[in-house]
């Protein structure tokens, strides 16, 4: 009872094994962990913020010490924690592998789109798996073309189908009834319509079934894929002639046959049904549905006068279905005006291209902002910009480069949003909508999220944050700023021009034989990896050999630790990147197959290779943001961190630990149980580290002075937001769990709350904290913390929702969903229209202050880190007096007078310097 | 991977010294043949399971000799050996893991 | 790429910039090692798939061969660290005349690595599996092939970068335009390509057996 409340409470669709029920109770103790962890973070944060609120402008607070024993302590209880939780997890995962007994067996063969079954004893069916309930079977996957992947919601189970190998779960189904089957693996246009049904029959109907009699249930749901109606929950039913606008662009009549009214091969659709037509040897026509569906069977017999008889035959290869299909699409396009269907949809993508370049030239233009003094003074050419070795100027125009790309990439997730406000979609096609969501994940992850915080606020900081002049290779610097545009405008080129549609994991063999052009997006890709590899060379090289003289490795500012910790994942991740895409690309061009099934190949490996960069990946998005939490925390706390060596360690461990945990991105790819549970076991070692952080970041408020400007408000969405993302981390790392997460909107929103909640929120907090040191100007506060909260509040809007429709079931990469999902679809679109006003409203006013802002003194919140002593903005030369390091970053203990005076004290924990 | 600042001349002499005279480089350079040679011959001796370890395992004090006497390594700070010993970790952990895969499944 | 007379503005000293060169050189090199360590991960999972056609494949290639190149690029390794050791010693001619010596090893090595690809054209056997020799190999020969043309592949393109970083290294050297520090850099990068073919050798050509 209770459970079926919770299970009502949390969207989660009713269970129809013992299996999901098990499941389900092992979620409902991890949502109510998460949620508890959650609260108690915000709840202390809360109470630290009223109870030591900032009094006196520049406040004195005590310095805090935290013992080894209690970070020790706080993980290795949560270790504890997660482990149980992962062998629970793992041994669910195991018992739907089977092996007990033997069991009746079906073949489940996958192809684009759909889903077909066989019996050993020759009986087949397609779309409709019936099975008895209460026996154990073994379902056996393979897939006749590119990955699929099985999903069952109300099983809670997920297996891919992979080419060339065989998979297999055993379930054993205890409640009768249909059950929709999804494809949760993205396979290309008709992805989201790739669906099939379960139905679980009573033994006594099952044998009837067996023996060949059709009991109602099962005519109900069978038939062709595309028309099933009137059964379980979520009746999925796409018009006619959608399914025909799919079908012609699948089977390639719109390679002959335009939408537009215009000639091509053959004679366009437009207007064409009913139409009166001439035929080459002096008969006319009226192309009715007789005809129609004539000329794909017999395309030879009845050849239009004026045109050239090259079309294939499509008998045998056409099912009925679909031709009929075509034939209502046909009849339709008739009907419409001008300036719909196919035109329109290539009208937007004009319009499309348009706004691109128009993101891309207001990325340029405002990149000469504002010629002040300093730095910025320097040169006021283009040329002085544009070839400047300066790593601040670097900085700021790769901050430039950078918003361009967030501004690309939000702009297609808002379309996105809008798209799916309706089940069967708004404005867009299948094919646009696939090519939307490629370009969205491509231009965040690569071109946004990756450089972001390190080549902008990394390149402009982390020289002046340990007292160098500049990195240490300045003309290498440059290169990386440029090999990167030339890098991002390939890969934009490529996404726009070639409307690649693989998603951005580019998984074979999908990417490898997809017809859309892949090829300029992985070479873009490749080439912003260089750019990526040659930054991070520069920053290890820098952090090592630059330091000022007496400048320890524990005495540096904690964000470069982190941009530190970065860089060595950016040199060790991004060339197994490089050498997966080409590997990707070879096969493509010179057709090598080295994943192809059909010369030995294994799909599979190349999910290893992509997720050993793409995991640590995430840390290079995220750790840079946990460099400017640390540091604004402590900044508008007054107080230095709880421990400094924790966070330093943590970051290490998880700049390390980060390599390790790549396979749990494949708990469902068909890997071997062992590493499967191994990459379990790692996995959560590595939220250990980020729990410390969020421990030592509250620690730290307390017995501080705070203040709520707006950079410290983004820092409170970060640890709220990251406090929840990393936990759901944990569970969808749970390895059962994940049976039912893995590719739904929970990993969407999961990953969302880390990228967009963690290293987004952290990035605008960056924007904020040091917009005065890097433009000497500053912005007005109450606009930023009005935006802030709408940020927040537009992003749990957007977000919350899709952890629900994760639970029920929904998949990601989905053009088309269940109408039952429409309410939460709504919500989070609404959310995304909210975050999208209130970044609209910073850049605005961001803009503004540029020009008209107050001027900034050089230290305006009064802070000790070392960038703050010198002038806002800083000299060319970074520093306009000799810079005393002696008083260290986060030394709050005595008043800005008595600190002016040299002091003996190191900062945080002085220890001996290293190399 | 070094920035030019100056004109293009050479430079005055440094007193640049190394541990790893000529007579190191000679000896390095004797033991990668005599390993070299080694591989060789026992690539036509049956080892079979033993094969590939042996094999790789001398190429792996191959790649040490090159790295410590040739690229000089054991001349250099902690900091550039750590380099090295990272790449040979992570190229490891990416080899072991993957192959387990393959190696575990049913 | 050339030694100033005096360090960067930026660095505390010549022999600082100079660590910091090697070290940076070092970074990288750890990079193309990973590069080079995702077809080392395939490899020998596709191995551990196919245990037969690997072995199969690599009693294709010419071991007498595939064991002289290995000796040339040690030779030529050899040379090169005995050049920084000349130039260490301000005798820049003799160092520039060793590179020289470096680049004819290069040379040489990858004639008889193209020498060897011809034959393997000629018996049929191209990369992708395709060409004469295929169908009637066991399942997995291709993917053997086509790893060994990508791994080698990848091997020459870096031995030709080398080659291009040491004729270059030699012509400043005569006409005493290149300090220590640059040379130490190139010959790094050259040392690097003699270590990851120590690797491939007995991948490709060694290992015989199926065990």
């Amino acid at each position: 009872m209770t459970e079926e409340l919770l299970r009502h409470a949390l969207f989660l669709p009713d269970a129809g094994t013992a299996f999901a029920r098990r499941i389900d109770r092992l979620h409902f103790v991890i949502v109510s962990t998460t949620l508890a962890a959650v609260a108690i973070v915000f709840v202390t944060t809360f109470v630290f913020i009223v109870r030591f609120r900032r009094l006196a402008g520049s406040a004195v607070t005590p310095r805090a010490h935290v013992p080894w024993s209690v970070e020790i302590g706080l993980g290795s209880g949560l270790l504890i924690l997660f482990c149980a939780w992962w062998l629970v997890g793992f041994r669910q995962y195991e018992s739907i592998r089977g092996g007990s007994g033997p069991v009746a067996v079906v073949y489940v063969t996958a192809k684009q789109w759909m889903w077909k079954f066989s019996r050993p004893d020759g009986s087949r069916s397609a779309s409709v798996l019936v099975l008895p309930r209460g026996d154990a079977v073994r379902l056996v996957f393979t897939s006749r073309d590119v990955v699929h992947s099985f999903y069952v919601p109300a099983f809670r189970i997920k297996q891919d189908a992979v080419p060339g190998r065989y998979t297999s779960v055993v379930i054993r189904p205890d409640r009768l009834g249909t059950f929709p089957v999804y494809c949760a693996e993205y396979c290309g246009l008709s992805h989201s319509r790739m669906w099939a049904n379960v139905v679980v029959l009573d033994p006594v109907e099952y044998d009837r079934y067996l023996a060949g009699d059709l009991p109602e249930r099962v005519a109900l749901a069978g038939g062709e894929p595309g028309t099933r109606g009137g059964i379980g929950s979520d009746v999925i039913d796409v018009p006619m002639s959608e399914r025909g606008r799919d079908a012609a662009s699948r089977y390639g009549c719109l390679a002959c046959h335009t939408t537009d009214g215009q000639r091509h091969v053959g004679p366009t659709f437009r207007g064409l049904f009913g139409r009166q037509e001439p035929l080459a040897d002096g008969r006319t026509v009226v192309a009715d549905e007789d005809y129609l569906t004539r000329s794909m069977m017999e395309p030879m017999r009845d050849v239009v006068s004026g045109y050239t008889p090259v079309m294939p035959t499509y008998q045998g290869v056409l099912e009925q279905p679909d031709a009929a299909a075509i034939v209502e699409f046909i009849r339709l396009l008739g009907r419409r005006t001008a300036g719909s269907g196919g035109a329109a949809a290539r009208g937007r993508g004009r319009e499309a291209r348009a706004e691109l370049r128009a993101g891309a030239g207001e990325g340029g233009a405002s990149s000469m902002t504002k010629a002040g003094k300093d730095y910025l003074h320097e040169g006021t050419t283009i040329r002085s910009w544009l070839l400047t070795r300066d790593h601040k100027r670097i900085g700021v125009m790769f901050f430039f480069a950078n918003a361009a790309a967030l501004l690309l990439g939000g702009l297609f997730a808002l379309l996105m949003r809008l798209e799916l406000t309706h089940p069967h979609g708004t404005f867009l096609t299948s094919m646009t909508y696939n090519r939307f969501f490629t370009l969205h994940g491509v231009v965040m992850v690569w071109l946004f999220l990756i450089p972001s915080i390190p080549s902008a606020f990394g390149n402009f900081f982390l020289p002046i944050m340990i007292g160098a002049k500049d990195v240490a290779f300045p003309r290498l610097n440059l290169l990386s700023f440029w090999v990167y545009v030339l890098g991002a405008l390939v890969t934009i080129a490529g996404l726009v021009a070639g409307g690649t549609d693989t998603g951005w994991t580019f998984y074979v063999p999908y990417s490898a034989e997809d017809s859309t052009s892949v090829l300029p997006v992985l070479l873009g890709v490749f080439i912003v990896g260089w750019s990526t590899i040659v930054t991070g060379v520069n920053f290890i090289v820098t952090t090592h050999k630059m330091r000022t003289k007496g400048l320890g490795w524990m005495q540096l500012p904690l964000f470069v630790w982190a941009i530190y910790g970065t860089a060595v994942i950016q040199v060790l991740a991004t060339p197994v990147l490089a050498m997966t895409l080409t590997l990707v690309g070879v096969d493509r061009v010179l057709d090598w197959g080295l994943f192809d099934p059909a010369r030995g190949g294994d799909p599979v490996l190349y999910q290893h290779l992509f997720w050993f960069y793409s995991h640590p990946a995430v840390y290079i998005m995220i750790l840079p943001a946990m460099g400017v939490v640390s540091e604004c925390v402590s900044a508008f706390s007054r107080k230095n961190p709880l421990s400094y060596r924790a966070i330093v360690w943590a970051t290490i461990g998880i700049a390390l630990v980060g390599f390790l945990t790549w396979g749990h991105h494949m708990f469902t790819a068909g890997m071997s149980d062992f590493d499967a549970g191994a990459f379990g076991l790692l996995s959560m070692l590595v939220a250990i580290f980020s729990a410390i952080k969020v421990f030592t970041w509250v620690g730290t408020l307390y017995r501080g002075a705070i203040s709520l400007t707006t950079p410290f408000l983004y820092v409170l969405a970060f640890l709220f937001l990251f406090a929840f993302g990393g936990m759901t981390g944990v569970a969808v790392a749970t390895m059962s769990l994940d049976l039912h997460w893995h590719d739904t909107y929970f990993v969407v929103a999961h990953f969302h709350f880390i990228m967009v909640g963690g290293t987004l929120t952290a990035f605008l907090a960056a924007l904020h904290y040091w917009f005065p040191k890097v433009t000497g100007r500053l912005y007005p506060e109450r606009l930023g913390v009005t935006s802030s909260l709408l940020v927040f509040m537009g992003f749990l809007l957007t977000f919350v929702p899709q952890f629900l429709l994760g639970n029920a079931g929904m998949p990601r990469r989905y053009h088309y969903y269940p109408p039952s999902m429409q309410p939460l679809h709504v919500l989070s679109t609404a959310g995304a229209l909210v975050l999208a006003t209130g970044l609209g409203l910073t850049a605005l006013y961001l803009a503004w202050s540029l020009r008209y802002g107050e001027i900034a003194s050089s230290n305006p919140w009064d802070l000790a880190g070392y960038e703050w002593r010198t002038a806002s903005p800083p000299p060319a030369e970074n520093f306009d007096r000799p810079l005393d390091f002696a008083r260290g970053p986060y030394d709050y203990t005595k008043s800005a007078s008595e600190a002016a005076e040299p002091s003996p004290i190191g900062p945080g924990e002085t220890e001996a310097a290293g190399v | 991977m070094t920035d030019r600042e100056g004109p293009i001349e050479e430079a005055t002499p440094v007193a640049a010294t190394s541990s790893i005279g000529a007579r190191e480089i000679l000896v390095a350079f004797v033991a990668l043949l005599v390993l070299t040679g080694t591989s060789y011959g026992l690539s036509f001796v049956h080892l079979g399971a033993y094969a590939a370890p042996v094999a790789l395992g001398i190429a792996a004090v191959k790649v040490l000799v090159v790295a410590l006497y040739f690229m000089g390594l054991l001349d250099e700070p902690p900091s550039h050996r750590l380099a090295a010993v990272a790449a040979a970790f992570f190229v490891i952990l990416l080899v072991v893991f993957t192959r387990a895969d393959v190696v575990t499944r049913q | 790429m050339s030694e100033p007379r005096a360090h960067a503005a930026h660095f505390e000293s010549l022999e600082r910039q100079g660590e910091a060169s090697r070290f940076g050189m070092w970074v990288f090199l750890a990079s193309e090692a990973l590069l080079f360590g995702g077809l080392f991960a395939l490899y020998a999972a596709y191995r551990a798939r196919w245990p037969g056609a690997f072995a199969d494949g690599v009693a294709e290639n010419d071991v007498v061969l595939g064991t002289t190149n290995t000796v040339i690029l040690i030779a030529s390794s050899f040379v090169v660290a005995l050049a920084v050791h000349e130039r260490r010693g301000q005798r820049a001619r003799r160092a520039a005349l060793l590179l020289c010596l470096a680049v004819l090893g290069g040379a040489t090595f990858l004639g008889i690595k193209f020498h060897e690809y011809g034959h393997h054209f000629e018996l049929g056997i191209f990369p992708g599996g395709h060409g004469a020799h295929f169908p009637g190999a066991q399942m997995g020969a291709a993917i053997f092939f086509t790893l060994y043309f990508g791994m080698t592949g990848l091997h020459a393109i870096h031995v030709l970068m080398g080659m291009a970083l040491l004729v270059w290294a030699a012509a400043s050297l005569f006409r005493a335009r290149l300090g220590l520090h640059s040379l130490e850099v190139v010959a790094l990068y050259w040392h690097l390509v003699d270590a990851i073919w120590i690797v491939l050798w007995p991948l490709f050509y060694l290992l015989r057996g199926a065990a």
